[in-house]
């Protein structure tokens, strides 16, 4: 008898633990002609593939300038093939689409695409319209099981649950240009990096906090390396932090020696308004030294538009990452089609695909660049064992946002 | 003769007026009513919150201020280019046909390709610098620079042509006769340009000024692209809060006060060249 309950028990628990439940709320906001409360990763495949192939086709949108090519000519035509499914692509910008999107939610109208590629800085956004799937598709799809898990559920400083696959992962560094100043001699720590700025001013190139991620991440990165007291750094991971909490602690004395860091920085940096800004002032050396993404610095390198004497590292207290992610939104008229499409891109071979292309790290942990690069393309990137011992996670997005503002009305207000 | 019913008038108005309501009447009341609503469904149909934080927040009106100058100054550069480019293109027929030919080349190039022309010409290590820093010549800062130097020349580029073809345009119309019988009681260029042409071309120049300030006002890609990173003008804060922090109420306040800031312009430009207009007016009738 107990060995019969025991396997009643046994039973159910499988059958629970990959049934799949809402995100932040108790019902699914979309409703596709399938049963989501029965959908698993075991039957992902057998529920999903008839439906998808039924529905023949689906709408993909973008926001990207540099992963078109990786799309058109290798990603997107691999998933046709394999099942059968047409897909419409379609390239824009970001806000403007995730504008469309909630507009179209909010007239009850269909969603114009039914898979959307955009940056995680809108993943608050999403939420808070309702236009994301609240499907945790972290634990849903068959391809999202070797994804790090912290990853697949916080993205931009937001956490979502899983609603949002992280198909792109990039990281903040420091590039510098081996033709202006040598390895040996680039600053390691955030300390070293102001002493060099103010021997060499207007060498250290730095994006605006406002301007662009590069700049956010590094702002997160010197919080990470000044600010000691445990209390303070517990609010770096607190993710249920609200605008009012952030306010009240930029304001407070957690933050004040990052303050007085940039309060040092601002007069004797170049701070430019944008991450392409800065590598374009690194590339015609009029700056040394800037705070770059590894990705876009790895694309620059590989298109021309940066010497191939630039090299990145990150500091030694390290340097926040982050990355961009797929989600199937409200209102998709093809949802079958869309959480296939989803599951495919998260797979060991389309991941290593986009590495090998692009330089996008993935999220997958079975998936090592050093194996898959040429010596030159390793080159291009931050250091392998950097990488693994330095990568921090990113910031709430209320408490950036509180610090992003303060920077922006208290310090580059004050030096301009 | 018949009196014209009102209903018959308000329908000869309806395609005019109903067109002007419809697409102009009606998007700016809504941005007007929009800008004290809310933020999100759970807060008040009705508040001043919007408004009061664009008007009580430094880094907003910082952004006002500087809006205004990006729009100022470009459109008093390129007055001071276009009018004597204008009279110039009056002159005879081969001035005519140079300038004609020389001033529309910015007028075919987008914004957008005039502000990466500044950028690429005019950065730190961009061309200028690179010919200039052998000679030992150094360039001021010209793009990120606290006073938008580069925005401003990058706008004044693109609306010269605009100002000229317009400007132009209206002197071109003034009678040769009035000209030729000024040149023959003794007027030389100088003041036939002061006394004559400006006076007579006011209505272009008028609308060209506003033309080129109002455009300049709501500028977004020229600021964005080589402003500096303090203080922002409000056309860029407007596309921040909207599409990344979907702070809509905040938007259209700050649409309405830049529209309010373009209105008074106008109303005060109209006022001076009015009293401008007045105070002639005695002296002519003295004369």
């Amino acid at each position: 008898m107990k060995a019969f309950t025991a396997a009643i028990a046994a039973t159910l628990m499988t059958t629970t633990a990959y049934a799949v439940t809402p995100v932040g709320s108790e019902e699914f906001n979309i409703q596709p002609d399938f049963d989501l409360a029965a959908l698993t990763s075991e039957n992902f495949y057998d529920v999903v593939v008839p439906r998808a192939k039924e529905e023949g086709k689906l709408t993909f949108f973008d926001f990207t300038n540099s992963f078109g090519p990786l799309f058109t000519d290798h990603l997107l035509p691999a998933f046709e093939e394999e099942y059968g499914i047409v897909v419409n692509y379609i390239r824009g910008n970001n806000e403007a689409a995730v504008q469309q999107l909630i507009a179209a939610n909010n007239s009850g109208v269909a969603a114009p695409a039914d898979v959307y590629f955009v940056s995680s800085s809108t993943t608050g956004l999403l939420l808070r319209e309702n236009v994301m799937a609240n499907l945790p598709l972290a634990d849903l799809l068959p391809n999202a099981d070797n994804f790090n898990q912290e990853i697949a559920r916080v993205s931009g400083g937001v956490e979502h649950g899983g609603a949002y696959v992280p198909f792109h992962r990039n990281q903040t560094s420091i590039v510098y240009d081996t033709r202006t100043v040598s390895g040996d001699d680039v600053p390691t720590t955030a300390d070293a990096l102001l002493v060099w700025a103010e021997a060499n001013p207007g060498k250290f190139v730095v994006t605006s906090p406002a301007g662009g991620g590069s700049g956010n991440g590094f702002m997160q990165s010197v919080a990470y390396a000044k600010v000691e007291d445990d209390d303070c750094r517990a609010e770096f991971s607190n993710f249920a932090i609200t605008e009012e909490q952030a306010e009240t602690y930029v304001n407070g004395p957690c933050l004040t020696p990052v303050w007085d860091y940039y309060k040092k920085l601002i007069p004797v940096a170049e701070v430019t308004n944008g991450n392409s800004d800065t590598l374009n002032l690194v590339a015609n050396g009029a700056g040394a030294i800037g705070t770059a993404w590894e990705d876009m610095t790895y694309d620059f390198i590989g298109r021309g538009l940066l010497p191939p004497t630039v090299r990145q590292q990150i500091i030694e207290t390290g340097q926040v990452g982050g990355g961009d992610g797929m989600f199937l939104p409200v209102g998709s008229g093809h949802p079958a089609a869309a959480l296939l499409f989803l599951d495919f891109m998260s797979q060991h071979d389309i991941q290593l695909e986009k590495l090998r292309i692009n330089g996008s790290r993935s999220a997958r942990t079975d998936i090592d660049p050093v194996e898959s690069f040429s010596e030159e393309q390793a080159a291009r990137l931050i250091p392998t064992k950097e990488f693994a011992e330095r990568a921090l996670p990113s910031m709430p997005a209320p408490l950036t946002t509180a610090m992003r503002d303060y920077i922006v009305a208290n310090l580059l207000r004050a030096t301009n | 003769m018949t009196p014209v019913r009102p209903t018959t008038l308000l329908l000869c108005l309806l395609p005019g007026v109903g067109y002007l309501l419809v697409f102009f009447g009606m998007p700016l009341v809504r941005v007007l009513v929009n800008s004290f609503s809310g933020r999100g469904p759970q807060t008040e149909v009705f508040t001043f919150t919007p408004w009061i934080t664009l008007l009580t927040t430094p880094v907003y009106l910082d952004g006002l201020r500087f809006s205004v100058w990006l729009a100022v100054a470009p459109t008093a550069l390129s007055l001071l280019i276009a009018l004597p480019l204008s009279a110039l293109m009056q002159a005879n027929e081969t001035s005519r046909r140079f300038f004609g030919s020389l001033y529309r080349i910015p007028l075919v190039v987008p914004g957008i390709v005039a502000a990466f022309l500044v950028l690429v010409m005019l950065d730190r290590g961009g061309m200028a610098s690179r010919i200039l820093t052998p000679l030992g010549i150094a360039l001021p800062r010209l793009v990120r620079d606290e006073w938008g130097l580069g925005a401003i020349i990058a706008s004044s580029w693109k609306n010269i042509p605009f100002m000229t073809l317009i400007i132009s345009g209206s002197m071109a119309a003034i009678n040769k006769d009035v000209l030729s019988a000024a040149r023959t009681l003794g007027a030389g260029r100088f003041t036939i340009l002061w006394r004559i042409q400006l006076p007579l071309a006011q209505p272009g120049i008028t609308a060209a000024v506003l033309l080129t300030f109002i455009s300049s006002l709501g500028s977004f890609v020229v600021p964005n692209l080589l402003g500096p990173s303090y203080p922002l003008p409000l056309s860029v804060h407007m596309y921040t809060e909207g599409f990344t922090k979907g702070n809509w109420p905040l938007v259209y306040a700050m649409g309405t006060l830049l529209s309010i800031v373009a209105v008074g312009v106008l109303l005060t430009y109209y006022a001076i060249i009015g009293s401008i207009g007045q105070s002639d007016a005695p002296k002519r009738a003295g004369a």
